[in-house]
């Protein structure tokens, strides 16, 4: 990226390593997002074999990571980067964790769909799965607008993470309302609540990866008031419903699926 | 000082740059240095001059984080000489 929008460095390894960097990043990229789909897949579909894999795929992501974060450790070291380069390396090394925590909650979200697939049929899935396919589109424009470097688009995936919440609310709201005509759907209901809320903090991540473009790019942090929804949930708002309010975005997002990627 | 550190060993430049750092309790000190690294450490303030003509001057941290003028940024990446 930083290479072909600023023409190439006189020491041509440089250049070679940066790219090293950029494909990287491609590849944990094209990672997340396949587990990401699987796991919604499998969620939808309940397809054990599926779900499975996302949880196995989940070591090579890790791997990814390690491998990233080294690469960009001995570049800063060797090649003292300022400027342009300096932003794509510290973006790159927070976009490698960011990934990461992507393919954790997809594998959390495989998970609970093995649990799901088990049991008895829910129709929630269904909602569930358009929420999944929305932030699925988010963390594919994200990941693209990074490849290309399209402060445009990284913007516009920035302001639309206000639709997952809103989608994240209706399935919240559903989930409640299934829970309460009938005790026997708790467990699965409980199940379906941990996803929709690790999907809605992948649309967190994506968001995230947007900002880390357009910081790339700009050489600013992205500091306009990003577009939020009516919150309802978590801060004691007149949409609560009578049930409970969902756990709060502060409190989940402390850290976010370790609470959650084990169960 | 024209290239104070010039051809010194790595103590010795930071020794200099120690100086340096010690005499602008008292003075404005401006250095001439083609090392991008010293001009990072030791300034406040960097002007970059490209062929007699001042192109860019502006706060360090700015320069060598997010500097205006893509002449500067070339040259302090690296792209040109």
């Amino acid at each position: 990226m930083g290479t072909m929008d600023n023409g190439p460095h006189i020491v041509s390894a440089f250049d070679e390593e940066l790219m090293g960097i950029r494909a990287k990043l491609a590849e944990m990229g094209g990672v997340a997002e396949q587990m990401l789909a699987d796991a919604i897949v499998g969620v939808e579909r309940r397809d054990i074999e599926l779900c499975e894999q996302v949880v196995a795929r989940d070591r090579r992501l890790d791997r990814l990571e390690q491998e990233a974060e080294e690469q960009v450790i001995q570049l800063i070291a060797l090649r003292a980067p300022v400027a342009t380069d300096l932003r794509l390396l510290v973006a790159s090394m927070k976009m490698s964790s960011t990934l990461e925590r992507v393919g954790d909650l997809s594998k959390s979200i495989a998970r609970r769909g093995l649990d799901l697939s088990r049991d008895r049929p829910m129709p929630i899935t269904s909602s569930i799965a358009r929420m999944g396919r929305e932030t699925q589109r988010q963390l594919s424009d994200a990941l693209d607008a990074f490849a290309s470097r399209d402060v445009d688009a990284a913007i516009s995936v920035w302001r639309r993470d206000v639709e997952i919440d809103g989608l994240y609310n209706s399935v919240f709201r559903e989930l409640i309302t299934y829970m309460m005509e009938d005790p026997r759907t708790i467990t699965l209901g409980s199940h379906g609540l941990f996803i929709a809320k690790n999907l809605e903090r992948i649309g967190d991540h994506a968001t995230h990866l947007a900002e880390l473009t357009y910081y790339v790019a700009v050489g600013e942090p992205l500091t306009e008031e990003r577009p939020r929804g009516p919150r309802g949930y978590g801060d004691g708002g007149a949409a609560s419903p009578a049930a409970g309010d969902a756990p709060s975005d502060d409190a989940a997002s402390s850290d976010d699926a370790k609470t959650d990627n084990e169960s | 000082m024209d290239e104070p550190c010039s051809a010194l060993d790595p103590i010795a430049t930071a020794q200099v740059e120690e100086l340096i750092d010690e005499l602008r309790e008292s003075f404005s000190v401006v250095i001439v240095t083609h090392s991008m690294q010293q001009a990072a450490r030791v300034s406040q303030k960097t002007a970059f001059f490209h062929m007699g003509i001042m192109v860019e001057y502006d706060e360090t941290t700015k320069i060598f984080t997010n500097p205006t003028d893509q002449r500067t940024q070339d040259y302090i990446t690296g792209r040109f000489g």
